[in-house]
């Protein structure tokens, strides 16, 4: 982005301090070209706001509601993946144990 | 920032980013799914990013990109291609779209994030930087250049290459 491309994309986007705002109203006035990057910079962003979307309040409730099912799962196998290696730590013969953890880097891959 | 914040906060951002880069819903929804689910696995890492909104959009390209791995390209395409004539919305608004995607097609998939990015969610090529995992100065030619490309078409109303 070259200075006056940024000036003007900052600006369409309220993003300009407000001493920058008078470098602006000043290549308004002294540079037509300028203008004309505001007006690009405007279309640029009237169009590309078609692609901000919404999630309904319906189907924003239902993908938390998944979301919390999964966390949930993964809570529990997390918890019995544990149970389950302590009871193979203790039941299983201590080499067998250690081999599968070498090769397998896990008892459960 | 508790989950159910961060999820009322950032969830419309995470599924139109999701949207505008698969347009396909189920998939969308899915991907939404995991990066919120990766959210509340690392929550405590929050407080420590500079900008949540990027952070967050990081974990769900991470997460677009490892189930587009999982998927036959051919068959993402080809849902891409039914949603587009199938999306429900004002007849101008998907006449205006379909032209818009049109021209989006023919940036690159680094540049149209970069655009969705800074017209869209608004993120700083900073930001942006750090969602692509690119230098800052990439991002910033890359943005001059889709920029002049996307002003040039819309100056020219036109749909053809170039």
């Amino acid at each position: 982005m070259d200075e006056k491309e940024e000036l003007a994309y900052l600006y369409i986007h309220g993003m300009l301090p407000k001493e920058q705002k008078l470098r602006v109203f000043e290549l308004v006035r002294t540079e037509p070209e300028f203008t004309q990057l505001l007006t690009e910079e405007l279309l640029m962003v009237r169009s590309l706001e078609l692609y901000k979307l919404r999630l309904d309040e319906g189907k924003k409730a239902e993908l938390y509601d998944r979301i919390q099912d999964k966390v949930a799962l993964q809570g529990s196998a997390s918890w019995l993946s544990t149970i389950v290696r302590s009871v193979m730590r203790k039941t299983m013969p201590s080499i067998a144990y250690l081999t599968l953890i070498k090769v397998k880097g896990d008892v459960f891959t | 920032m508790k989950f159910d914040e961060v999820y009322d906060e950032y969830a419309d951002t995470v599924y139109s980013f999701l949207r505008f880069r698969l347009r396909d819903v189920h998939l969308a929804e899915d991907i939404f799914q995991d990066t919120f689910v990766a959210v509340h696995a690392n929550l405590e890492r929050l407080a420590t990013v500079d900008s949540p909104k990027a952070w967050i959009l990081t974990i769900a390209r991470r997460k677009m990109i490892d189930r587009l791995r999982q998927i036959r390209q051919e068959e993402v395409l080809d849902r891409q291609d039914q949603m587009r004539v199938s999306v429900i919305s004002p007849e101008q608004r998907i006449v205006e779209q379909l032209d818009l995607d049109h021209m989006l097609d023919r940036l690159d998939d680094v540049s149209k994030i970069i655009i969705y990015g800074l017209y869209v969610e608004r993120l700083t090529c900073k930001e942006l930087a750090d969602m692509l995992e690119l230098p800052e100065g990439t991002v910033k030619s890359k943005s001059y250049a889709a920029r002049q490309k996307m002003k040039r078409w819309f100056e020219r109303g036109d749909r053809q290459d170039g």
